[in-house]
């Protein structure tokens, strides 16, 4: 017993020692030391993305970027999708396993109520639940598909779909089947970790954007950020139904 | 809209301390909700539009749902609060 505990404590200061040796690798720039606070912004990433500017009028003429022009690096409209779905997909991926894993461990938890007290919902419950999820789950996909246009996205409009189904599992008994959220999860993931993997056959980089990014504004445009935020809203719909259902029923 | 955004505020803190002060868990639980609520009142104020229906569907809705559905659980294997 003790034997296994120090092994697990010098495994951990190892594990330690190279995740700082990572982050150290990670914060400095081509092998110059630690240039933490004095890194040069033109170097990154940042600073030739966010001066991106929909506006008309705007100070920084010569950097500005209009609805319907083409030929940019990331045709998304709206800059905090840019960097949550193309530049740092990769941090939003880990998210999206997170709540994998949480939803995986209330699935293990959870068991089925034994002692049920069956309390019906009103009548005028049951009628207005039907019409409030048909308009909750439209304006969720509504905001799923133009998460590269307007503010909201994939976890937003996921969150939306889930508080349908909640309203839903709230009025009625009679509930959707557990199983189609746990098929619908891992097949939303496998598809992101897909995309990422084609990304890195196509382009040379795990989850770069290799569809045409098309012009800015239109529906149909920004690459595959359409499709990433289509999977993520699926993800995080069926996570966060199966959670509610396993406590419900 | 500063204003507004103090009085919000304001309103969000009163609600927490009801909501530690409730006798009952089901009134403390809708308490909760609608402080998420406000809160969600005031992203949009504050135009951030993404963060509003994050918080509006997931801290008002599925918290709310999930504390009632435990409290039934607890109700059904024998828990009384009034005892």
């Amino acid at each position: 017993m003790k034997r296994n505990e120090l092994l697990i404590n010098i495994f951990t200061i190892i594990l330690i020692i190279l995740i700082a040796a990572i982050v150290y690798l990670a914060l400095t720039d081509s092998r110059k030391g630690l240039t933490l606070f004095s890194a040069r912004l033109e170097d990154r990433v940042s600073y030739r993305y966010l001066f991106k500017c929909v506006s008309e009028t705007d100070a920084l003429k010569q950097r500005s970027v209009r609805i319907g022009q083409s030929g940019y690096e990331n045709g998304a409209a709206n800059i905090v999708t840019a960097v949550i779905v193309d530049y740092r997909l990769f941090d939003t991926f880990c998210e999206v396993l997170i709540l994998f894993a949480a939803s995986a461990g209330v699935t293990l938890l959870m068991e089925k109520r034994k002692k049920r007290i069956k309390k019906e919902a009103g009548i005028i419950v049951q009628t207005a639940v039907p019409m409030i999820m048909l308009f909750t789950i439209v304006v969720a996909f509504y905001i799923i598909l133009h998460g590269h246009l307007s503010p909201g996205g994939g976890f937003s409009g996921g969150a939306l779909i889930a508080s349908a189904f909640i309203l839903q599992f709230i009025a009625f008994e009679k509930k959707l089947s557990k199983r189609w959220f746990a098929l619908l999860e891992p097949l939303a993931g496998l598809g992101l970790l897909a995309f990422g993997l084609s990304g890195l056959y196509l382009r040379g980089s795990f989850f770069a954007n290799f569809l045409p990014t098309g012009s800015l504004g239109a529906t149909i445009s920004a690459g595959g950020i359409m499709i990433v935020y289509a999977l993520i809203g699926i993800k995080v719909a069926s996570g966060l139904s199966s959670i509610s259902a396993d406590f419900s029923g | 809209m500063t204003v507004w955004i103090i009085v919000l505020g304001l309103i969000m803190f009163a609600g927490s301390v009801v909501v530690i002060f409730q006798k009952s868990i089901k009134n403390a639980v809708i308490t909760f909700g609608a402080v998420s609520l406000v809160s969600a009142l005031m992203f949009i104020l504050m135009k951030a539009y993404d963060a509003a229906l994050a918080e509006a569907s997931i801290g008002s809705v599925l918290t709310t749902a999930i504390f009632f559905w435990t409290v039934r659980r607890l109700e059904e294997n024998g828990f009384n609060e009034k005892k």
